[in-house]
């Protein structure tokens, strides 16, 4: 499955637009990285722990939306894009979504 | 006596058995305020230095945030993301700024740093795929709640690496 973030793939025809496709998983971190975070956030720099949460958490959208694609029978997604809002108490939403299209 | 009063009153003597009085409150405050700026600013320093060193090496990838109409064989999505968080003292100076309003330079700086963090990790994971251009850049910022307080920031960068 080709991702592109752009309106085309660039060097490919496309010939047909399938559908908008997504995917979105909610996350929440857990205590131990919270109170670790905790800690770091009085001295500043980059938390590492929520890095990591909020890449797993996208990578898990992003599958999703993957998944969505493939039960078109499509070849590519394009114009990908990606928002995250925060939910109540701690917990935010990674959210993919894209064009499903087939390519020549 | 009311049971209020000598409710009181046990609160009162135990936060004064700890030490807890006015002058000493202070002490601590300006020991962790003081404690948390120099390790704070010492790390925005160093990170400031890594960016530079980084951004030299990466110059040869290029970046874009419109759609360009070239041939590729391959097109890949990379993406880079980073949360960072100021320290205690600047979020209490921009507590402090944020009664008078205006500009607060430390959350700027804050979030510029963290901008250039991700489109460098993007850039880097461009790099080790073999690409040196990433087309359609689309940069987004949320902010991170810490426990109960908002105090970080999270910023992606992502767009589509032409191989």
């Amino acid at each position: 499955m080709l991702l592109s973030n752009v309106d085309h793939i660039p060097g490919r025809e496309i010939v047909a637009y399938l559908d908008l496709v997504q995917g979105s998983t909610v996350r929440t971190k857990h205590l131990g990285r919270d109170i670790a975070a905790g800690f770091k956030n009085m001295m500043g720099g980059e938390l590492r722990g929520y890095t990591e949460l909020l890449q797993d958490a996208r990578r898990e959208a992003t599958k999703r939306m993957i998944e969505a694609a493939e039960a078109l029978d499509a070849d590519a997604v394009v114009n990908v894009r990606y928002t995250t809002s925060s939910i109540a108490g701690g917990a935010a939403e990674l959210f993919a979504y894209g064009t499903a299209v087939k390519l020549a | 006596m009311s049971s209020q009063s000598i409710r009181d009153q046990i609160k009162f003597q135990f936060w004064q058995g700890l030490g807890w009085n006015i002058g000493t409150g202070l002490l601590y405050f300006a020991f962790i305020m003081t404690g948390a700026w120099l390790i704070g600013s010492t790390m925005e320093r160093r990170h400031l230095a890594r960016l530079g060193v980084g951004e030299d090496e990466l110059r040869h990838v290029t970046a874009s945030n419109c759609a360009p109409d070239i041939a590729a064989h391959n097109v890949i999505m990379v993406s880079g993301s980073v949360v960072v968080a100021n320290d205690l003292f600047k979020s209490w100076r921009a507590r402090v700024r944020s009664l008078f309003g205006g500009a607060i330079p430390h959350y700027e700086s804050m979030v510029m740093r963290a901008r250039r963090e991700a489109i460098l990790r993007m850039k880097r994971e461009a790099d080790t795929l073999g690409s040196d251009h990433v087309c359609g850049v689309r940069l987004h910022t949320t902010s991170v709640g810490v426990g109960n307080q908002a105090g970080g920031v999270e910023v992606l960068a992502y767009g589509t690496a032409i191989l």
